[in-house]
């Protein structure tokens, strides 16, 4: 019987442990010491413990991850999103040591790590892309950082404002943007700085920054004999800090624009030998699309096209591991249908400018119902440390238009309960029935505005003597009880010292 | 957790409630929310409050850039320092007018939960 690694935590781990055992293979979760308060800890068939709970020293840990799966007998390592899916080394670590990955090569790995040639690869595509370009430091003898001379030179023929990043930087890390040459001077010491340390990397990337676009993606799979599958798009463009919060298929593009960039999917991926999931990511401004970036890997949003669609990507990728086909349906019977949305539910206060809370969950209810569902990895009495990633439970819903849909995600946030820390839910129920949620206009920096200037957070509902007179009615109740009970400690907070 | 169903005059409230020692924490409508009791002699006391003049790591992480240099003088709400958790960035403003102590760490240095970071002496206690 086959095993398959998990190299991962949270919903994601459960998600995983899920499909294969519903495949009839055995699982292990690869976890750091202590993370053992989650559900994919308990469901799993077999756990080992590959590091300390510092992700450095065990998630990101490629050796120990090896070693991990190696010890337990799996033949498959499951990477999850997040932690090592994306690394090239990771993924020639399990090819050396005949573990399968269940991914594409190493080769598409480190293809699409870089962003340069990412780009490079959907100009020869015939793909669109921003206008850009790769500037490369050097320090002086003093191992000091200096502005070149011809910075102006070496900058023409870019349009501003400028997005500047690390060129081996991924995701929302590390991004600025400069409107002018003299706030592209005063950025620069600082990406440079963080591109040294965070990628080891000399090299800059400027590109043209659309500030009126939206992030739309779209679902690719590629089966083991190389069946190519355009599983439709998706919306991501309600972002903090370029962090997705709220994601739904399909978009609100017009078909016509929807079937270039299908084209030019096809395209890109012609070039390439890939297998498995992955998402071509575009910036759409107006009429035109420009090719982002490609994410080889499963996303956290992958939800939503499977709602549409009615498929399992994550049992898809181990089938396409096991050399089997991904879908019982074919291509030509794979159609869209309906709307889906997801809110990611984080441990994250937005009346403090979202700062990172966490802790114990007290008490949780998780919505259910027709069409409802929640991805999370985490139940009463589970803790939310800071150690990782913020996000606790996706709640996705299926309806058959967007109105509807947004009507049973508003039920269903109205039934998330969750008591032990703040949460971005408030801000999530706000953003979804806010008028430019509701009428499509939500753009890439969106989010920001909105909760600065529209968002307050909800009033106490209920009256504050009454309250009081409940707390002490509580709390008197609760201290007859103790008398019986004398573990009963208060909950964790480790900000609490610090916001008092 | 409990499941409460209350009337108050003419009102009827029901709700999920579960009691903490700091407080309640409220399900009601859709909206959770926690309830502190309002402390008020006490919140008189809060403003004369000692300024935490050692600043330590609240979770761990990463030290990100650090804005000042030992013996720096530095003036309320200037930043300090920026700290990286996971994908999350928190910086440390200070509280007040005053002078930069001592500086216990380096930028991209990893922290453990409760080090220290930097020692200020602000000019009012």
């Amino acid at each position: 019987m086959s095993k398959v690694a998990i190299a991962n935590r949270g919903e994601i781990a459960k998600r995983i442990i899920t499909a294969c055992k519903e495949l009839n293979l055995k699982t292990v979760l690869l976890y750091a010491s202590g993370d053992t308060k989650q559900e994919a800890y308990r469901i799993a068939d077999e756990k080992l413990c590959i590091g300390p709970a510092d992700p450095l020293k065990s998630y990101l840990n490629i050796s120990a991850q090896i070693e991990g799966a190696k010890t337990t007998g799996a033949q498959f390592i499951h990477p999850g999103y997040g932690f090592l899916s994306e690394n090239p080394d990771f993924a020639k670590a399990c090819e050396e040591n005949r573990i399968r990955f269940i991914g594409p090569s190493s080769h598409c790995l480190s293809l699409f790590g870089n962003k340069i040639k990412a780009s490079q690869m959907a100009l020869k595509a015939g793909v669109p892309v921003l206008s850009s370009r790769v500037l490369n430091f050097k320090k002086n003898s003093k191992k000091e950082f200096v502005l070149p001379d011809d910075l102006k030179k070496q900058t023409q023929g870019l349009t501003y404002p400028l997005m500047i990043k690390s060129a081996s930087g991924g995701g929302g890390r590390g991004l600025r943007v400069a409107h002018h040459l003299e706030e592209l001077e005063q950025l620069l010491p600082a990406v440079y700085q963080e591109s040294i340390q965070s990628f080891n990397s000399e090299e800059i990337f400027l590109e043209r920054y659309l500030p009126e676009a939206k992030h739309i993606e779209v679902q690719i799979f590629v089966s083991a004999s190389g069946e190519v599958f355009i599983l439709g798009d998706r919306d991501c463009s309600s972002q903090r800090r370029h962090q997705k919060i709220l994601e739904e298929a399909p978009s609100s593009l017009p078909n016509s624009l929807k079937q270039r960039i299908k084209k030019a999917c096809l395209e890109l991926l012609s070039l390439i030998d890939y297998q498995g999931a992955g998402t071509l990511e575009f910036l759409v401004a107006g009429n035109d699309f420009y090719f982002l970036e490609m994410n080889t890997r499963l996303q956290v949003e992958h939800t939503v096209t499977e709602m549409i669609y009615g498929i399992d990507l994550v049992k898809a990728q181990v089938l396409t591991a096991l050399g089997r086909p991904p879908f019982l349906i074919s291509q030509k019977d794979l159609k869209p249908r309906g709307h889906s949305i997801q809110c990611r539910l984080c441990a994250e206060d937005p009346a403090q400018d979202f700062l990172p809370t966490g802790g114990e969950i007290l008490s949780c209810l998780w919505p259910s119902g027709l069409n409802t569902r929640v991805e999370t990895g985490f139940q009463k009495g589970d803790e939310i440390s800071s150690f990782y990633d913020s996000l606790i439970a996706k709640v996705i819903v299926w309806e058959e238009n967007r109105t509807r849909a947004i009507e049973k995600m508003n039920q269903a946030l109205n039934q998330t309960l969750l008591f032990g820390f703040s949460t971005n839910l408030p801000f999530l129920k706000f953003l979804l029935l806010h008028k430019d949620f509701i009428s499509q206009k939500i753009f890439i920096p969106s989010l920001e505005k909105i909760h600065s200037e529209d968002y307050k957070n909800p009033p106490l509902a209920l009256p504050e003597d009454f309250l009081k007179s409940l707390f002490q009615e509580l709390s008197a109740k609760n201290n007859s009880q103790k008398a019986f009970n004398p573990s009963s400690k208060p909950y964790f907070n480790p900000w609490s010292d610090f916001l008092a | 957790m409990l499941f409460l169903e209350k009337k108050r005059k003419d009102e009827e409230f029901s709700f999920f409630v579960l009691n903490t020692q700091e407080g309640l924490w409220i399900h009601y409508r859709g909206n959770t929310f926690f309830w502190k009791e309002k402390q008020e002699p006490k919140s008189s006391k809060k403003i004369t409050k000692k300024k935490k003049e050692l600043i330590q790591a609240p979770l761990p992480g990463r030290i990100q850039k650090i804005f000042v240099k030992e013996g720096a003088t530095i003036k309320k709400g200037q930043n300090l320092l920026s700290l990286s958790a996971m994908k999350i960035e928190y910086s440390f403003k200070a509280e007040d007018d005053g002078l930069i102590e001592l500086i216990f760490c380096k930028e991209a240095e990893s922290v453990s939960l409760n080090q220290n970071l930097i020692k200020i002496k602000y000019k009012k206690p």
